[in-house]
């Protein structure tokens, strides 16, 4: 009986993004000039695990282009040859591959043998060549890189030597070659082909000989002669740190989530049950259910933070997308990554990569000058691109600041003149800035493959207000911009007001609220039958919360209840409700999951008693309000 | 193991009363039965509808078919019961008269169901079937909770649904 190995192509596919993650973020962070033997080793592994787990699954294609890669990586680690960064170029071009092979047994879709050894065979000649002498040579004479030339020795490697033999598993320092480099190299990608089935650990030697001593001499590398420059060599990310973890189903989460949810509030029914109880009794009682309401809280928050995820999971993609597009561009990038620790909630996560590299590439296509211009500018010919992240209150801010050369406001005034926008030149520079989120605008000189077609930022921004965010822009002209995100903290939170109409209790959200008044009689004013709240000079059109929501109350007028004057988008208006019940944070309910949306309404809550609590859609109750035109009162 | 002809295979079902008539339903798609609790109110849904209430933290609309189909004006009280009822991932609550019992009917005992007569659109049923005497009418859950009947789901969704069906 053979056993049903599908049901662990899931994890399969997701260890597998796992451990090419680990491979592109090892590359980008290589340094060719001094390699970190635990780094190579760390990508050599991930390669290896792919290599080895698609055997088994049978997902030939995949492991053969993941062997020839790790035959390269195992040279580098062994100190055969050394990195170079055609390699490490090369490496990331089969890093993409991969994933679109990935990508393709994921969705069962047929794979191109011939392109998959067509593939094969180009990344054996880019790694090997048939002639690594006259390569070598060559690639001196290109980029100053004195790979290959194992005459000379090596004084940087003695230090490595050290480290290589007590680090390596003996299996490993065993298995080294007295022949030289070259046919060491020649030999090695020759099998690769050859050799489907290797035994699992190790064995990429035809025939390992026991040859400790020979380590050091077998390993003829050389420095090379100047230190080479990689155009976008980002800072490396952290090292190492290994954080324990176990792979959990969201599902699963999000159901202990609930859960917990539904024990606070269960916990909030005992205690108010609790205050009825006979003198004695309750003192008893009230220590109990407090000491369970501690405990319940900190479980909530620890339940919570599981779904929290570190920054970095966004932000450890971008030194490769810098460097493609910087090297694509011709201009010389810095990436400064900060605060990748910082923790946001994994559904946000997901979808803020798509917006953020739009955000980073038009820095780097917009802001950050050539090096040319730079140079005649007087800045440095790198320009620097800092991708950070903090928290800041109940919102996690990310920042992407260039120091290119600014937006320009002339530009984008002459654009949206074009484009027949209401624009004047007095206009303050942050609404200019927020011109250029306005849909199919671009003010790129020229349209490039990678910006300037003018579709993005409108769809950035509306990705970001979907997700309750929004987007500033500082820029300087001449010293660059700063674009700043917003971003609640959870989307699964809201801070809100409770109030009470009937016996109905709604959530107001806090961050529209301007603030809430008591009414008296000579501040109502009508107009053409409508009436209005005159507050201090303006006039706020009302809605009764009672007559939208159909609910019987004895607080029908306007001074008997209390009016929350709220702020959404463009519109003001109050809102009429009986009292406040209090600030709160509540946890979003869809509505949708098994009714429909309701409108006026964009989801609900559980409140204290287990009862249900609805929360207003300011934006599309404000939608079906008169336009009251800005007045100032007389008085 | 035993050979069953799928004639023989007993389906089970939950009778329900609503009026003078009873009434089955797929016993696999019922969640539970509760009795009824007060609702939160939602602005502009038909009378039916009574609400939406708390069940484990998801937010379940209640729907009262006596309301819906026998159209009266009913008591609530701790005796009146909800079914709560599950059809792929939504859920619904349904207030009726009472519940009965669990039967088992096999296939050869389910006839089909007449055209008219009863307080269901023949949509929504899956057949009749007799036991001691008593017509049960067979509900087709699922059919009625994913129709714009109950008006449970947004409409768009039913009209999408619709096109691409067999109409």
């Amino acid at each position: 009986m053979s056993l049903d190995l599908s049901q662990f192509h899931q994890v399969f596919f997701e260890e597998s993004q796992e451990h090419l993650d680990t491979l592109e973020n090892g590359l980008m962070s290589l340094d060719i000039d001094a390699p970190d033997m635990e780094l190579l080793n760390s990508i050599f592994r991930a390669a290896h695990s792919i290599k080895g787990s698609s055997g088994v699954f049978g997902f030939s294609a995949l492991g053969q282009i993941t062997h020839v890669l790790e035959n390269q990586l195992d040279d580098w680690r062994k100190e055969v040859c050394r990195p170079v960064t055609e390699h490490i170029d090369e490496m990331l071009v089969v890093v993409d591959d991969l994933r679109a092979l990935l990508a393709s047994y994921q969705a069962e879709e047929s794979i191109d043998e011939d392109w998959v050894n067509q593939r094969i065979q180009d990344m054996e000649t880019v790694f090997k060549g048939d002639a690594p002498a006259s390569k070598a040579a060559a690639q001196t004479e290109d980029a100053g890189f004195g790979f290959f030339e194992d005459e000379e020795a090596s004084n940087e490697d003695d230090q490595g030597f050290g480290f290589f033999e007590e680090s390596e598993e003996s299996a490993y320092s065993k298995d080294d070659h007295q022949d030289d480099g070259y046919g060491f190299f020649n030999e090695e990608a020759a099998s690769a082909k050859t050799e489907p089935a290797e035994d699992p650990g190790f064995g990429f030697f035809d025939e390992p000989e026991p040859t400790t001593t020979q380590a050091a001499k077998t390993t003829a590398t050389v420095t090379p002669a100047s230190a080479p420059k990689t155009k976008a060599v980002p800072p490396a990310a952290n090292a190492t740190a290994s954080n324990q973890s176990i792979r959990v189903n969201v599902d699963k989460v999000d159901s202990l989530i609930n859960l917990v949810g539904e024990l606070v509030i269960t916990q909030s029914m005992l205690a108010m049950m609790g205050k009825d109880i006979s003198a004695i009794r309750q003192e008893k009682l009230e220590a109990v259910v407090e000491e369970l309401q501690r405990n319940t809280r900190e479980i909530q928050e620890s339940v919570m933070s599981i779904r929290m995820l570190p920054v970095s999971f966004v932000f450890n993609r971008f030194p490769r997308v810098v460097r493609d597009i910087a090297t694509k561009l011709g201009k010389k990038v810095e990436l400064v990554i900060e605060g990748g620790d910082t923790e946001i909630d994994k559904s946000l996560v997901e979808k803020l990569s798509d917006p953020l590299t739009h955000l980073v590439r038009n820095s780097i296509d917009h802001g950050i000058e050539t090096p040319e211009k730079r140079k005649e500018l007087g800045k440095s010919e790198t320009g620097t691109v800092r991708l950070s992240a903090s928290q800041q209150g109940g919102n996690i801010v990310l920042s992407i600041m260039d120091d290119g050369g600014g937006l320009s406001r002339d530009r984008i005034l002459s654009k949206a003149r074009e484009r027949g926008m209401p624009v004047d030149d007095n206009m303050p520079d942050h609404l200019v800035w927020q011109l250029i989120f306005e849909a199919g605008f671009s003010t790129a000189e020229q349209v490039t493959d990678v910006s300037g077609r003018g579709v993005g930022m409108d769809v950035v921004k509306k990705n970001l207000t979907s997700l309750g965010g929004r987007i500033d822009i500082e820029s300087v002209t001449g010293f660059g911009t700063t674009l700043k995100l917003l971003l609640p903290l959870t989307l699964a939170i809201l801070d809100g007001m409770a109030v009470a109409v009937g016996e109905e209790t709604y959530i107001v959200p806090l961050a529209s609220i301007v603030e809430s008044i008591q009414p008296s009689k000579h501040e109502i004013k009508t107009l053409s039958g409508d009436e209005l709240l005159d507050v201090r000079g303006h006039y706020w059109p009302i809605v009764r919360l009672h007559k939208t929501m159909q609910v019987d109350t004895d607080c029908q007028r306007l001074d008997e209840g209390i009016v929350v004057l709220v702020e959404s988008g463009k519109q003001r208006f109050g809102i009429l409700a009986d009292r406040l019940i209090g600030q709160q944070q509540v946890v979003i309910k869809s509505l949708e999951q098994h009714f429909k949306r309701i409108k006026g309404v964009s989801g609900a809550t559980i409140m204290g008693d287990g009862h249900i609590a609805l929360i207003l859609d300011l934006a599309s109750m404000a939608k079906g309000m008169k336009e009251i035109p800005a007045m100032e009162a007389a008085s | 193991m035993t050979a069953q002809t799928d004639s023989e295979v007993r389906y089970e079902y939950l009778t329900f009363a609503l009026g003078d008539e009873v009434y089955g339903m797929d016993i696999m798609q019922v969640k539970e039965i509760r009795g009824y609790e007060a609702v939160t109110r939602i602005a502009n849904a038909p009378a039916f509808i009574k609400g939406v209430i708390n069940l484990r933290g998801e937010v379940v609309p209640i729907v009262d078919l006596r309301i819906k189909f026998l159209n009266i004006k009913p008591e609530y009280d701790e005796f009146t019961i909800v079914i709560v009822v599950q059809v792929h991932d939504r859920l619904v609550g349904m207030v009726v008269d009472g519940v009965s019992d669990v039967i088992g009917l096999t296939r050869d005992e389910i006839k089909p169901s007449p055209d008219f007569g009863v307080a269901f659109d023949s949509r929504f049923l899956s057949g009749l079937a007799t036991q001691e005497d008593q017509m049960i009418i067979l509900v087709n859950i699922e059919a009625l909770i994913s129709s714009n009947e109950l008006g449970l789901i947004d409409e768009e969704a039913v009209a999408i649904k619709e096109a691409g069906g067999s109409q």
